[in-house]
């Protein structure tokens, strides 16, 4: 069940910041939501495509040990 | 209260009572130190606790294990740090366990604990119940590069154990090594991944606890403080430095709620003062600047993002925004709200609501609750009306406009305080939304 939607909401902050919030979406529509502040300049993209591998990874993790009965 | 001396060039056969005749392990020492009080002083250029295999070290009686210099003789400690002598307790060759165990209260002083190798070799502390451990100036250096070691504090979730950690250390050689804390823990001065390997997750793993980490510096933690929880664990963060774009809390499997919370008290990346956050499995709240209703004291609103696990019935609920009011006339306090998500219309009472509390029985100090929530049926059935009109866009600063509304939420209806004292209001909201509301609850 891999992320196959991502959605990023931004509000930018007096210092140039942003308080950020990434919506992943796996293919059944569950939703997986995490919230950070970036501060000015951050690559926020970057985090997010961090962010999509390892939610990844966990899916994946997540279904191989419910196959196996874990 | 007696003084026992351990030495890495001392003998097991000594007996231990002065720098002249140390012990050469630091189990023959902690075996001597059975009474309460008891100091093991150990040798802080020559560590009595290298050891090549894994090692549980049990602790008898509240006792302190204490690095010091070593005079070469007589009973005198001097307190000293092994990180700065580069000396261990464990091993710098092989990949074993360690393990210090007691019942006590036990306070531990300098110490720098490490292993090595490759395979999983664990560091496990205070995990009887009843056990109390206070590291101070304590280096936990998990040398071994398996990616399943963890640097443990605590047992169980039956267990009763709180410990605490001052001006410590912690070290990692793997990128999924990571603290856990199967005990709650107070954490004063504290450093993360300023050496080493940083972890992507600092926290997880744990099982039914607390931590709240005060002035603590995380700014090597670039990923996130607090992993997923499998059993729900709160963690509170005090005027810390945090890692760049750090994420407080990953996404939840429990969330419906029953998850892991953060709180991030006035702690940031870099000079942003004053920031707030809250991050709990169905939503969070953060302080934003720059969106707020213009002129509120509290200088920024408190912006609220839910996900799908918020429902009508099982709402994501903001921690308390409190108003000190002295007046006992009617009131109908209310919550000034913007929403700002490309629809110009109200939210509805089962999706977005005020539950707040007011004294309003004499002689007692039980808040009665009051909301403008739907009625039980409609929120079962995701139904509702739309909540009231604000005091319009035109009163808010909004950094980015996307449709902008302005509505408000209030107590549903009037209400009277019979003392002079706090209202106690919490935002409640349903369904995946991004609300900004200000967190200046207003009686007129």
């Amino acid at each position: 069940m891999p992320i196959v939607l991502s959605n990023v909401e931004q509000s930018t902050q007096d210092d140039g910041g942003s308080n950020v919030t990434i919506r992943l979406y796996d293919q059944d529509g569950r939703e997986y939501m995490t919230s950070f502040r970036a501060p000015p300049g951050f690559d926020i993209q970057a985090k997010v495509n961090i962010m999509i591998a390892e939610q990844d990874e966990q899916l994946a993790t997540r279904e191989f040990e419910s196959l196996l009965g874990l | 209260m007696a003084r026992y001396f351990a030495s890495g060039s001392g003998s097991d056969s000594n007996d231990g009572l002065s720098w002249s005749t140390p012990k050469l392990t630091l189990a023959a020492a902690l075996a001597l130190a059975t009474a309460s009080g008891d100091i093991v002083a150990i040798d802080v250029a020559n560590s009595p606790g290298v050891v090549t295999a894994t090692t549980i070290w049990t602790v008898l009686n509240n006792i302190s294990i204490i690095a010091s210099t070593n005079p070469g003789s007589g009973t005198t400690v001097t307190p000293a740090k092994m990180i700065d002598y580069g000396t261990i307790v464990g091993s710098n060759t092989n990949n074993v366990s360690v393990t210090v165990n007691g019942a006590y209260s036990v306070y531990l002083y300098g110490i720098q604990f490490k292993n090595s190798g490759t395979s999983n070799a664990t560091f496990q502390f205070g995990s009887t119940t009843l056990s109390r451990f206070v590291f101070d100036t304590c280096y936990f250096y998990l040398g071994t590069t398996s990616s399943s070691a963890r640097i443990t504090f605590g047992t169980t979730s039956n267990a009763v154990i709180r410990h605490v950690l001052i001006d410590c250390e912690f070290r990692f050689s793997h990128i999924t090594q990571s603290l856990t804390f199967n005990a709650y823990a107070d954490l004063y001065g504290c450093i993360a991944g300023a050496a080493g390997t940083l972890p992507t997750i600092l926290v997880s793993g744990a099982a039914r606890n607390d931590t709240k980490w005060y002035g603590c510096n995380l700014s090597g933690i670039v990923g996130s403080l607090v992993g997923d929880g499998s059993v729900p664990t709160s963690h509170t963060f005090y005027g810390c430095t945090l890692g760049n774009g750090v994420t407080p809390l990953v996404s939840q499997s429990g969330d419906n709620g029953s998850g892991n919370i953060c709180q991030i008290l006035d702690s940031a990346y870099g000079d942003f003062q004053g920031f707030y956050g809250y991050y709990a499995p169905q939503g969070s709240v953060v302080l934003d600047t720059g969106t707020l209703y213009t002129g509120s004291p509290a200088g920024g609103s408190w912006k609220i993002v839910t996900n799908s696990g918020a429902t009508p019935t099982n709402p994501f609920v903001t921690p308390s925004l409190p108003l000190f009011h002295s007046g006992v006339s009617s009131i109908t306090p209310r919550v000034e709200c913007l929403r700002n998500d490309g629809t110009a219309s109200a939210p509805t009472d089962a999706e977005v609501w005020l539950r707040i509390g007011a004294k309003v029985t004499s002689g007692s100090t039980m808040m009665s609750q009051f909301l403008d929530a739907a009625s039980v049926i409609n929120r079962v059935t995701s139904a509702g009306a739309a909540q009231a009109a604000g005091a319009g866009t035109g009163s808010w600063t909004i950094a980015s406009s996307n449709s902008p509304y302005s509505f408000k939420i209030d107590s549903g209806a009037a209400l009277t305080p019979a003392e002079t004292g706090y209202l106690d209001a919490h935002i409640c909201v349903a369904g995946a939304r991004t609300i900004f509301v200000d967190p200046q609850p207003r009686v007129v």
